[in-house]
This record gives C-alpha cells, structure tokens and sequence, in this order.
C-alpha cells in the first residue's frame, strides 16, 4: 500500500511541477479592449492599443469595490500607437517597453482604416489576427472613415461603465435599429472567401459636431428618409464623439462603397435580421408631417430565386405587422376605412427602399443580401455552384418584392379628434 | 532497526512474555506468595493433574518468577455468548466454540508431531528466542529494573528453556487461542476459596474498588456478594438483597444440601438473576456493573442485575440537528440507546445481538437487524469483521468504524456515523445492519452509498417538493465546496479570458494591493477559515459559535483594509464553506474540506484541465470503492433498481421497494395499493 501511495504522489508531482509555467496572475498582463489597425508610415502597419487602466483611482480599493461602479467612474485609457510590419512584433516590441504584457483575451473591437479597407489589404491584416490564439473569432470589426488612432481616442466608455460593456451594447443595437450591420472577425475571414455573399462591415467614424448647423433658415420642405447618412454626418452635437451608422460593402477583400443607415436597415429587413424597428414614412395626405410605425416582423422572409432564365430572378417576400405611433397631421388614419391607406404607403416605401438598395448593390457587384445561400441551394455540387459564379450573376439579377404590412393597434389613442381653437374647428 | 522499534510498539499478549495467569490452584498459591499474599487452597482435585500438566506448571512459575516486577494486569475478553446469557443463540455459540476448540486441538497435535520429526531446532526458532531476549531486555529497561544480575541469570535460564518451550508451543497457543484461558476457573465449593480467588483476579487489598462483602445467609451459611462500587445501583443491595438474604427466616423451608436454587427461588426479589458457574463469565459481568453473590456449599453464583452508574441523559442531536423530525438523540449509555431505537421499531423480529469488542476494557457493542428484512450475508460479514478484532482499547463507535470498513486509506467514509435513533430505524427497517456501541452518542449502519451520507431524516418527514428542494440546495453547497476554490485558482491563474471583463477589472482592482500570489493569498484565506471553524469548536461555552462568526467577520474585514488579501477571494472562501456546512454528514463533510485542498493544487498546476483531472480522479476513487460489497454510488452506477430516491425524491407512498443492493429477504417496503382510499394509486 505504501508503494503504491509512493508510485500515486511522485505520478502526480510532476503536474504540480511543469503545469505552473502557463499560469500567470491575473494583474500581470494589460488588457488590450480595442485595436486599430491603418497604414502606417514609418512601416507597413500603424497599429494602436487601447487599454483601460483598471482601479488606477486610489490605493485603498475596498471602498470603490462596494458601489456597481467597479472602477469605472474615472477609468482612464492608455493609448499605445506604433508602426510596425505585424501585430505580434508591434506587440513584442510593447511589451518590452510596458512592466505588462499586452493580452488581446478580452478584445472586444478592431478598427481598420478605410484607406487600410480600400487598398485591397484586408488579407495581410487579418490573417495573422484570425490564427493569433489570443484574440477571439467573436471580437467586433468595424471599418473606420478616419485614423484608427483617433477613432480609439475618442472610444470613451459610458459614465460608470467599463468601456467592454459600452462597446458590448453599442453593438447590440445593430439588432434593435439596424442602422449598420455588426460583423465579427469570423465574418470578415469567412466572408472574404465565401462563394455566397459579400462582406458587409459596420461603419464607423468621428462626429466632428459640424452638421448640426445653427445658421441659415428653418427646414423646409418633404422631411427625409430617416437614417439616410454615413457615419460622421448626423446632425448631432453631445454625446460620444465616435458613432457607427451604415455599413461598408467589400468585393472580395476590396472595399467598393458605402451604405447609409437606413440602406442598411433594408438590408437587415430582407435578410431576416431586424425583427422589429421604428420606421417612419410620409403622411400620404399631409406630406410636410409623418407617421412614425413601430413595425414587427410576422414572418421570416420568403425569399425564391429562378435561375432558368438568363438573368436570376429573385422574389422576396415579406410580411409585417405594427402599431401606429403617431399621427402628426390628426387626420383619423385609425378608422378602418382609412387603415389600408396607411398600409399601402408603408408597403410602397419599403418596396422602393429596397429595390434602391438592390440597384446600388448590384452596381457594386456585392451580394450583401446573402441571396447566394439561396440560390445555392438548387446547385447539387459545390464544384457546380462555384462555377456558376453567383457574386457575377448576382450583379445581373433582378429583384421582385412583396411587402404585406397590416396595422393592429392604433397605439393609446382609439380615435384622432380636431384641435378646438377660437376659430372653431380646424 | 525499524524492527525493532516495530517491536517496541507492538502490542504483545502477555504470555508471550512468558506471564500467565494461573490456571492449577497450587501453582496460583505460588503466584501469589511473590506478592506476599497467603493463599489458603486446598480443594485442587477438579484440576487436571496429569504428569505433563506438573511439569508445565513448574516451568510455568519460573517463569512467574521472572516476572516478578511485571505487575500488568491483561484482562482478557470472553466471548461474546457468555453475556448473552439466556438468549437463543446461545447455546449454538457455545456448541460453535466447542467445535473451534476441537479444531485447534487437533491443529496443535499436528504441529507438535511436526516438530517431534525435526531433531534439530530450526533458525526460525533460533531466531525466535532471540526476539523474545530482546523483547525482555526492552521491557526490563522499561520497568527499570535495578538487579541487573537477576535478569542476566533469567535469560540464562531462558535459554535454556527455550527448547522445551518451543516443544509446548502447541499448548501455549492453544491456551492463548482460546480467549478464557485465565479466568477459566470453576467457582469453588467453599467460600474462602472463592474469595482467595476473587482477591487474586482483582488485586484486592490494592484495588479499591472492588467490594467483597462478605456475611450469613439467614445466619446458617456462609456467603458474599462481590461488586464495584460505583457501578452499581446501591438500593437494590441495600434494600432488596441483604435484608432479603440476612433475615433469620430467609432460609425456611430449606433442608440441606445447595442453597442457590432456593435463594434464586424464593429469597432474592430482584427482576433479572442468572447462575453462573465458572469466573470467565463472572468477571466482565462485576466489570460491567452486576453484582454476585457467592454461596458457600454452592459450585455455582448468582449474578443480579444491578447496573445504576451515571450516565447522561438523552438530549437533543448536536450534529445532525432538523428542523422538522425526532429530537431525540442517542447517548453514551448503549441499553439506553437500544431502547431508544427499539422504541421506534416496534418488532419482534429486530434482534439485538452482544459482543464484546475490545480486550482490555471489555466494550459492549450490540448488533442490530431485522431478522424477516436483512440479509444473513451482511449480518455475516459484519459479526465476522468485530470477532475478528483483536484491540486493547476501543473507545467508541468511531474507533470501531475504523477497525472494520473496507478501505482505511480511502477519503471518503465508508460506514456512516448517526446520533439519531430514527436514521437507525429507518437503516433497520431498509434492511441495513447497525452497531451501537457503548462510549459514544452513535451509531454505525452499513452498508452504505453515498445518497444515504447525503440524506437526512428531514427529506422524508417533508413534503416531496420540499425534500427535493433541500437536496438540490445541499447537492450546489457540496459541489460548491468541493469545486469553487478549485474553479477560481484555474479561473485566476491560467484562464483570464473565461471572466467577464467587468468582473477581471474588479478583481485586478482588489488584487492590486495584495502583495502575495495568487494561490498563497487563497491558502492562506482557506487556512484561516478552517483555524476558524476549528477554533470554533474549541472555544469553550456557548460563546464558541458567536466568537467564530464576530472572528471571521472582523477577520476579513481587517484583512481586506490590511491588503492582505482581496475582496473578491473572501466571498469564494466563505461560499466554499457555507457550501461545506449544508453537507448533512460530519464525515462526508471533512473528506470534501480535505479534497478541496487537494483540486486546488490541482487547479494551481494545471487550470481546469488539471482539475478535470483531479475531479476525474476522485470520481474515479468514489466509484472504485465499496462498503461491506456495495460499490459506493450504487443506484446510480452500477445502476440497480430503486426509487426515485436519490438526488429528487418522489412522494412517499412511491418509495416502494428496499434497496436493491441489500437483497433483502423481504423487497417490498408497501402494498399493491399504499393509499387504499385512492382509487388507483399506482
């Protein structure tokens, strides 16, 4: 019994031996939370760092533990940018100058330039980021319109909050509005080498606050489409410098152009992935004022593509229901009668808001509609299917759209009465 | 060298010293003249007294003289159907040892034959004196004797008789197999010797508690009664054995001849009285508390029931404490605690055997089980395993445990430890086999698996849902216990991206001034919980529990402002104990504090790899291991047939059958149909 105790601890000694060399503590590394990636100037890359200095406020920890605030009111960020050929040597090259090692495990954002997007070098970049064993496949990518090593600057959490969690909920809005798409590193490597569909990369840029004009007249005229801008151009003054709106479109590794938020939002209306959202269309009969909806999707999208013919015919259908938000003009859209008006308005917005941004997909030769996966499925073999070659016949196709939208409820409002004034009814 | 010391620490029957108790009176008149005592015996014509018999005798008091300073009493114990007088199985045993006896005798022929054939001594004998010389210079050293010339001369002698002893060797361990070789002496016809004898065994005139009263039957014969002092409940000698035995009409009616049938008869109202013949069995029953009265003329004695020591009373559980269930718990008086399960089975066939289970203090262990449910196997093994013990000294339930479950070296307890009756019950009326012991407030059952260690009576006196609820609780605290310190050390040390980022940047804020590692900071929290769980325990009076909890409190806290350790690791160590402290079984409870520390170092080495290992490794333990033959996760694997009993517990009315593993005689705990008044109830 002895020797076999004897025979069981020295098995097992050696685990406590050699295992230790992996561990480290869990202070000795810094965690790098975004990563900007651009040309550089002095060497091929220009990559920047961003790591959040976590409990930098104060020696004695015990009290900031006890709020929810865990350390974030005042966190500061520590901005690190330097040229280099790749990102394992600009971060050997950091660490021996930082008493940490730079730890890429809790990555939650990677910023490319558009200029880095444009020159048909996304392979080189990513490549080495997609086999790197710290960096997860889930960590976010966005396409920058101005230097990474700004954008990250102004990449600020929100108060009290740790800046992974900001970051986090930013881009869980991609499902709530839909104004830009969120792509992850997985998508960007897989998309790149897909025979199906192009590669769609949420946009991003800062918001120099110079669109909001104060001079010149009142606004006039047809209120716009909603959501129609890039990033950078919103009309917007407060906030987070940063904002991500509408989305890029590559060909193959190659940026080929832009989408604007609400050309996103149809994106994502066609391709199933907004499942609910605000639109807002033009009062057929009053069209200075709106109405906003609030709009469910009821069914998945129906989508059917004929490749028969010359060109492939593509057939999307889809079904929604929603609420009335509000009627600005107080006519009384919510009789029944009147309901169908409102409906057939909505119908006929989306149907165009779609079919523009098919025709400037399909200018940009960028399934981003992800119609491929659809048309694939009437290919037996994928020798066949690639050699059909969907991303060229794509740009040929034509799109047919069926919207079916039905109001349910009127909001809390049953009826739409007239405003009483001096002069009688209006 | 290691042999020797070996030798020095093993315990060694006394007549392999060479000491014996005497067996022939004259040879006892011997013996006791070196302790300068004088010995009336006359009466030695029931002794064998054949001429191979006088020469051991005369050996035999050389040796005796040897001895002259070893003034170590051994007792030795009797079997065990000797104190079960009365009962059934009594006269089976006996017959039993007759036939073991025989067996022995026979064996010995065979070995004396043997050595008869070899003319030469062989180097194990050789070797064998040698060890018996260095034993008795041990012992001499110890008993610092000062004629150092005597001893030189005894082991001289030694030598020399070491042949012949060899020879008789047969013989010896013949007296020695046979546990009653010292007391077997028949109770004499005449008082005086008796007496003589009753003062050799217990070292009258030094021993004081013994009490030999000696005084006249009805003022015709003479008689006396031995007891302890102190054991005994004095009212029945005061008040209904003397006067009885003393009053000059005692012995109306009676013409001649012996007494003892008449006085059992007629004179002595006492409830419970057995005759006894020879001091074997007289003596364990003065040890243990009954009182004997020795008549002249008579070859036999009376043996009363008189057992009145203190004892304490029966109070509330203090380990395994419910809220809703029997508050009884068992105390250190075994008659006590098997009334206190016989009262909760009310069966004729719950049988109640007695064993005495140590050598030297006689321990009283009593066997139940129920005879139409249990299986004779189990019963078997059991009885097997304590009449196999051969100890000096066993205290209680806990040192038996030790002595008879399976696997010493095993973590995890393989027989469980109750303090209350109704879990006995509930084992018994399972088909399970209980010891109780005399010394300790428990109770042993077995066999056992690891669901009844993580049951309590509460699961069952509770509604189904709430038992489950309660199991489930206790099943996350156990794993908590077993697992979380582990978890975090791999969590911390090896596997930062598996944190959420906001919880990673609330650790590196409490663990920026800690100045130690990682996994020294978590021993050293660990270690201080357990000082203070320990300490707890030890801190006299009621203010042991309040002083641990204001302990640990102020003992965090301040570690925490000192930034000796962080925040974060003390939540981890007091959840790990909270989780430790919902595990119903003591001993249960202790092996997973010690397996805690162990997936640690596992944690430490290897991350969750190394404590998947670790906890592979003890799953794989825990599955390997068996208590009295059933494998310790029985229900579940090997799977057998049970009820839904295990983790979630069905209503009551569906616990149908007796565990399977037992093979119980009788399987079904219910009818077809428990509930009549439910139409269809199954």
């Amino acid at each position: 019994m002895y020797k076999r105790t004897l025979i069981l601890v020295s098995l097992l000694l050696p685990l406590f031996i050699t295992g230790c060399f992996d561990s480290h503590e869990i202070g000795d590394y810094a965690y790098v939370t975004a990563l900007g990636i651009e040309k550089g100037v002095s060497n091929t890359f220009r990559l920047t760092f961003q790591i959040p200095k976590f409990g930098q406020s104060g020696g004695s920890s015990s009290e900031e533990e006890s709020g929810s605030d865990g350390g974030g009111k005042n966190e500061e960020m520590e901005i690190i940018t330097l040229d280099a050929s790749s990102l394992l040597s600009a971060v050997a090259i950091t660490n021996s100058n930082l008493s940490k090692d730079l730890n890429f495990m809790h990555l939650k954002l990677i910023v490319i330039s558009e200029e880095l997007a444009m020159s048909d070098m996304l392979e080189e970049t990513i490549a080495p980021l997609t086999r790197y064993r710290h960096i997860r496949r889930t960590t976010n990518v966005i396409v920058c319109k101005d230097k990474t090593e700004d954008f990250i600057k102004e990449l600020k959490p929100y108060p009290g909050e740790l800046i992974t969690t900001t970051i986090e909920e930013l881009f869980e809005k991609s499902g709530k509005t839909g104004y830009f798409h969120q792509s992850t590193l997985n998508d960007l490597y897989c998309e790149i080498k897909s025979p199906y569909h192009a590669l769609l990369v949420a946009y991003g840029s800062i918001n120099k606050e110079d669109n909001l004009k104060s001079e010149g007249g009142f606004f006039k005229g047809e209120s716009s489409i909603p959501g129609n801008y890039y990033a950078g151009e919103i009309p917007r003054k407060g906030g987070p410098k940063i904002e991500l709106f509408g989305s890029v479109v590559f060909d193959g590794d190659k940026m080929v152009g832009k989408l604007t938020g609400f050309e996103t939002q149809m994106l994502h209306l066609v391709r199933g992935e907004l499942k609910f959202g605000l639109f807002t269309i033009t009062d057929p009969e009053k069209p200075d004022v709106v109405i906003p909806l609030d709009i469910t999707e009821f069914e998945k999208p129906v989508i059917k593509i004929d490749l028969t013919g010359e060109k492939p015919k593509i057939h999307v259908k889809l079904k929604f229901e929603g609420d009335i938000v509000s009627i600005q003009s107080g006519i009384d859209y919510e009789k029944p009668e009147k309901l169908p008006i409102v409906e057939d308005t909505f119908e006929k917005n989306l149907i165009k808001g779609i079919k523009d941004t098919f025709e400037k997909c399909k200018e940009m030769k960028a399934d981003v509609f992800d119609f491929g996966t659809t048309a694939a499925m009437q290919f037996w073999t994928i020798p066949e299917w690639e050699e059909y070659n969907w991303l060229e016949k794509f740009s040929q196709s034509e799109l047919e759209v069926d919207v079916d939208f039905t109001i349910r409820r009127t909001g809390r409002l049953l009826q739409s009465e007239s405003i009483i004034s001096s002069e009688g009814k209006e | 060298m290691l042999e020797e010391l070996k030798k020095l620490f093993v315990y060694r029957k006394p007549s392999e010293h060479g000491f014996r108790f005497p067996e022939d009176p004259r040879e006892s008149e011997l013996w006791s003249s070196y302790r300068g005592k004088k010995s009336n015996l006359q009466d030695n014509s029931e002794m064998g007294n054949n001429s191979q018999n006088n020469k051991e005798n005369r050996e035999d008091t050389k040796r005796n003289k040897r001895n002259k300073e070893e003034q170590i009493r051994i007792i030795k114990p009797m079997p065990i159907n000797e104190l079960v007088v009365g009962r059934g199985n009594t006269e089976e045993s006996r017959e039993k040892n007759k036939d073991m006896k025989k067996n022995d005798n026979a064996e010995d022929s065979k070995t004396e034959d043997e050595k008869n054939d070899k003319e030469n001594n062989t180097e194990s004998d050789k070797e064998g004196v040698k060890e018996s010389i260095k034993v008795e210079n041990t012992w001499k050293e110890k008993e610092h004797n000062k004629q150092e010339s005597g001893s030189r001369s005894d082991k001289n002698q030694k030598k020399e008789n070491s042949k012949s002893r060899k020879k008789e060797e047969g013989k010896d361990n013949n007296q020695n197999n046979m546990h009653n070789d010292e007391h077997d002496i028949h109770v004499s016809r005449s008082i005086e010797e008796n007496i003589n004898i009753l003062r050799d065994i217990f070292n009258l005139p030094v021993n004081q508690d013994v009490i030999i009263r000696e005084f006249i039957i009805a003022r015709r014969i003479k008689a006396c009664i031995v007891f302890i002092d102190g054991m005994i409940d004095k009212n029945i000698i005061i008040e209904f054995t003397l006067p009885q035995l003393m009053n000059p009409c005692a012995l109306e009616g009676f013409e001649t001849g012996c007494p003892i049938d008449f006085l059992e008869k007629n004179v002595l109202s006492i409830h419970q009285v057995v005759r006894m013949d020879n001091y074997k069995s007289v003596i364990p029953q003065i040890l243990s508390g009954l009182t004997v009265v020795f008549i002249d003329g008579c070859d036999e004695c009376l043996v009363m029931e008189s057992r009145g020591f203190e004892k304490r009373d029966i109070s509330v559980p203090s380990t395994e404490t419910v809220i809703n269930g029997s508050q009884e718990a068992f105390t250190e008086n075994l008659r006590t605690n098997i009334t206190l399960i016989r009262r909760i089975v009310k069966n004729e066939s719950l049988i109640t055997e007695f064993m005495i289970i140590s050598k030297t203090n006689n321990i009283l262990a009593a066997l139940l089980y129920i005879d139409d449910i249990t299986n004779k196997r189990i019963v078997e093994e059991v009885k097997r395993r304590v009449e196999g013990l051969d100890i000096d000294y066993i205290a209680g339930s806990g040192m038996l445990e030790q002595l008879i479950e399976d696997k010493s070296l095993m973590l995890f307890p393989q027989i469980i430890s109750t303090e209350r009756p109704d879990r006995v019950a509930s084992f018994l009326m399972d088909g399970k086999v209980a010891l109780v012991c005399e010394g300790t407030p428990f109770a042993l059952a077995m066999p056992i698996t690891f669901f009844d260690l993580f049951h309590t009576s509460e699961d069952s006196n509770l509604r189904w849902q709430y038992g489950t609820f309660l199991r489930i609780v206790r099943l996350i605290g156990t794993l908590l216990s077993l697992l979380l310190p582990g978890l975090w050390t791999a969590l911390i040390l090896f596997h930062q991206e598996m944190i959420p980022t906001s919880l990673l940047s609330s650790i590196v804020i409490s663990r920026a001034p800690v100045p130690f590692q990682f996994i020294i900071e978590l021993l050293l929290m660990e270690l201080s919980f357990e000082l203070i769980r320990e300490g707890g325990i030890r801190v006299p009076g009621i203010t042991g529990n309040t002083l641990g909890i204001i302990g640990a409190l102020i003992l965090g806290q301040s570690a925490v402002s000192a930034g000796l350790v962080s925040p974060s690791l003390i939540i981890v160590v007091a959840v790990t104990g909270l989780g430790s402290f919902t595990i119903p079984n003591y001993s249960l409870a202790l092996a997973v504090r010690i397996a805690r520390f162990i997936l640690i170092g596992f944690g430490a080495a290897a991350g969750l790899y190394g404590l998947s290992v670790g906890f592979t490794i003890f799953c794989a333990l825990a599955l390997g291991m068996k208590s009295f033959g059933v494998p310790f996760f029985t229900p579940i694997a090997p799977k057998t047939r049970s009820n839904q009993d295990r983790i979630i517990r069905g209503p009551f009315y569906k616990q149908e059958d007796r565990p399977d593993y037992l093979n119980t005689r009788d399987e079904k705990r219910m009818g077809d149909s428990p509930r009549r008044w439910v139409k269809s109830s199954r």
